[in-house]
């Protein structure tokens, strides 16, 4: 039988029961739509992840201060009470712990400077990060053109900075911005790089990730301590990234660096919460945010596994009572010369079309979901072009596995039998 | 009386026993039915033979329960025979498994039931198509044949028409149209007109008898002897057996139908 009667075929005998089809999609529809969802979101998460991977560096033990900008009220007062006890971050103390021990290559502090840049008379909208020369090298970042911050630019607190793509692209729109400039809280500074743009195909980036990463303007860390408007006035620094060596076990390097930073800030018996840093293992972040999306990918998948043997049932259960019902049309389907496989490709394909139909409106479904808990969550999802071919697949399985067995038993009618049924 | 009523049919020698018949279209032989029951089987055909030649128009009759049915789907090809040789248009059914059962159906049979056996769901056009979808004839040429043979029963304007919606002569012309439009070997028909009141029997054997004149081979059941007079030939079935086969000297002339026409003779 041609493809085109096969489709026909199938569609009139739905058509007769549109109501008790429908029906029978439902459950096919809440089982893709849960698939469709647990694609999205876990995509999402993983895509979180790795931004945040790519923030951080994936080999990286970060010690994290407190960010005290002026609006965080909380954590204004919560650095007040420790200040009883430590200075928070400096340099000092972080080249102290690189040069007490023998397991990190390299480190980068970093001070956001929260001061207006301009070109001209026009705002430039960017985030100014004071931060050393290792910088590159820890982050894993390349140069598209000129050069990076260098150790004479630290010594001199040169007025030099080295910019992200993006604000070439926004700022200048000219091939090259080296040799321009930019006025960073009042005083010009002198583009000396421009760094390469983390694109979105990266492996190491997600969207919303690469927005933050793309506005950066780097200065040297000291420029940033001495000829910036600061608040406060002390030589904190709001991150420093420690580059484990290669081959060592990072989470080593991470218990040295609290043991480190828990005596230096006479934070011992601090609680975590309380305490004015924190240190973070990249690889942790990927593991905390695994660990809270497996309960809900369990129970997604489990309501999707559920809808869709109740889909499944629901469609031979549907599929049977249509093969009953139709005995006489097979009886004479098979008089005029239909074979058995000719009967159980017309039931099964039925069963295809209701679960193509249920797949595609759980899509839907699915992506309207995903919507909503981008929408009222803080989850950011993400639905890959395979998640909708899994879904769609998954509920063509459904049928054939459902769809199979009335399918067979329409095939099997004796067609004298059948003719006889009123 | 017609003295020549038959001389527009081209009439065989009709043979009580086809022995020796060198067209043959049915050639049965010693065929038993037997079904399996839990009350113990039940001996439906205990042994028949005879042979139907190429143009024939043959009827079976007999009681209520002498196995009329059973004989003409043995015939039809939609059960075998429990025993006993069958050669349908040359090929010996016995040998062939269900598959092959379904293309011999398909290819060299024309069925006509008594309750028309139409598909409510479909057109008739679609009805008429039906057998050509199983030979995997191309869709065009599919409904072109079909509404051919529409035409030649007097329906060529109702082709979109649903089942439901056209009378029951009508219908069962459709389903000769259907029976028709693979040209097969051979048309069966169980009952034809037994749905049908008198009159529109009368056109149905009418147009079985202008489709046996285009040269056609029919074999109807019935259990109307007037019915059966429209044929050449009557097998009479008793418990399972041929009880004896009569040549009808003078078959019946149905008022005579024009195929193709649209006739209106042809409600
Ligand atoms: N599917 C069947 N199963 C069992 N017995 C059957 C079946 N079909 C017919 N018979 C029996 O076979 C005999 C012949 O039946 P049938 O061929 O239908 O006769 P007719 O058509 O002449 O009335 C009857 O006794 C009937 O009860
Ligand atoms: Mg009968």
């Amino acid at each position: 039988m041609d493809f085109l009667s096969v489709l026909r075929i199938g569609l009139q005998g739905l058509a007769v029961h549109k109501v008790r089809a429908a029906l029978s999609m439902l459950g096919i529809i809440f089982g893709v739509a849960s698939v469709v969802a647990v694609i999205s979101v876990s995509e999402g998460a993983r895509g979180e992840v790795l931004k945040q991977l790519a923030a951080l560096g994936a080999n990286n033990v970060i010690v994290r201060g407190i960010d005290w900008r002026a609006d965080n009220t909380v954590a204004r007062e919560k650095k007040k009470t420790a200040r009883l006890r430590s200075d928070g971050l400096t340099v000092r103390e972080a080249d102290a712990v690189v040069s007490a021990c023998d397991l990190f290559i390299a480190h980068a502090p970093m001070r956001k400077v929260f001061v207006p840049v301009r070109r001209g008379e026009a705002t430039v909208s960017g985030d100014v990060v004071g931060t050393t020369p290792p910088f590159l090298q820890v982050m894993n970042f390349s140069l598209r053109e000129g050069r990076w911050l260098n150790e004479a630019d630290e010594t001199v607190s040169r007025r030099v900075c080295v910019i992200e793509d993006a604000i070439r692209q926004e700022v200048f729109k000219t091939a090259s911005a080296v040799g321009e400039s930019l006025v960073i809280d009042q005083e010009p500074y002198v583009i000396v790089g421009v760094l390469e743009s983390k694109v979105a195909t990266d492996e190491k980036y997600d969207k919303a990730d690469i927005k933050a990463l793309n506005r950066r303007i780097y200065i040297p860390l000291s420029a940033a301590l001495l000829r910036t408007t600061r608040e406060p006035l002390s030589d904190e620094v709001h991150e420093v990234k420690f580059q484990v060596k290669p081959g060592l076990d990072i989470y080593s390097a991470e218990a040295y660096l609290s043991r480190f930073y828990e005596t230096a800030h006479r934070m011992e018996n601090v609680s975590k919460e309380n305490r004015d840093y924190q240190v973070l293992v990249a690889q942790d972040l990927l593991k905390q945010v695994e660990e809270s999306q497996k309960i809900f990918n369990i129970v997604m998948l489990c309501s999707a596994g559920i809808s869709l043997l109740v889909g499944g049932i629901g469609i031979m259960n549907i599929m049977l009572a249509n093969v009953t019902e139709r005995r006489r049309e097979v009886g004479i389907r098979r008089a005029v010369g239909a074979t058995q496989p000719d009967i159980l490709k017309q039931f099964l394909f039925e069963s295809l079309i209701i679960c193509t139909l249920g797949g595609v409106a759980g899509c839907i479904l699915g992506v309207a979901f995903t919507f909503a808990v981008e929408h009222w969550t803080n989850w950011s999802t993400s639905l890959p072009w395979w998640g909708m071919f899994a879904a769609v697949g998954v509920s063509l399985l459904d049928g054939v596995c459902f769809g199979t067995f009335p399918a067979w038993k329409a095939a099997k009618l004796d067609p004298i039998e059948a003719l006889r049924y009123e | 009386m017609i003295e020549n009523g038959g001389l527009d049919m081209p009439r065989p020698i009709p043979l009580p026993d086809g022995h020796g018949a060198g067209d043959a279209v049915i050639e049965i032989r010693d065929i038993e039915k037997i079904y399996q029951l839990e009350g113990g089987p039940v001996h439906a055909l205990k042994g028949i033979s005879f042979t139907v030649r190429r143009g024939e128009f043959v009827s079976i009759m007999g009681q209520s329960g002498s196995g009329k049915s059973t004989l003409l789907h043995v015939l039809g090809c939609l059960h075998k025979a429990s025993t006993g040789t069958f050669l349908l248009d040359g090929v010996d059914i016995a040998a062939l498994d269900d598959e092959q059962l379904s293309r011999i159906r398909n290819e060299k049979v024309g069925m006509v039931f008594q309750k028309f056996n139409l598909l409510s769901q479909e057109d008739i056009v679609h009805n008429v198509a039906l057998p050509l979808v199983y030979a995997h004839v191309p869709r065009h040429a599919r409904l072109d044949l079909a509404r051919g043979a529409l035409e030649l029963m007097g329906l060529g304007d109702r082709l979109h028409h649903k089942p439901t919606e056209i009378s029951g002569g009508q219908s069962q012309r459709v389903a000769i149209a259907r029976a028709l439009v693979t040209e097969p070997a051979l048309i069966l028909a169980d009952e034809p007109t037994g749905n049908l009141d008198s009159r529109t029997g009368e056109e149905i054997m009418g147009v079985f008898q202008a489709l046996h004149r285009m040269g056609r081979t029919i074999v109807q059941v019935t259990h109307d002897r007037e019915k059966a007079e429209y044929s050449q030939r009557i097998v009479h079935l008793k418990d399972g057996l041929i009880e004896k086969v009569e040549t009808v000297e003078r078959p019946r002339q149905a008022p005579i139908v024009q195929l193709g026409a649209k006739a209106k003779s042809l409600n």
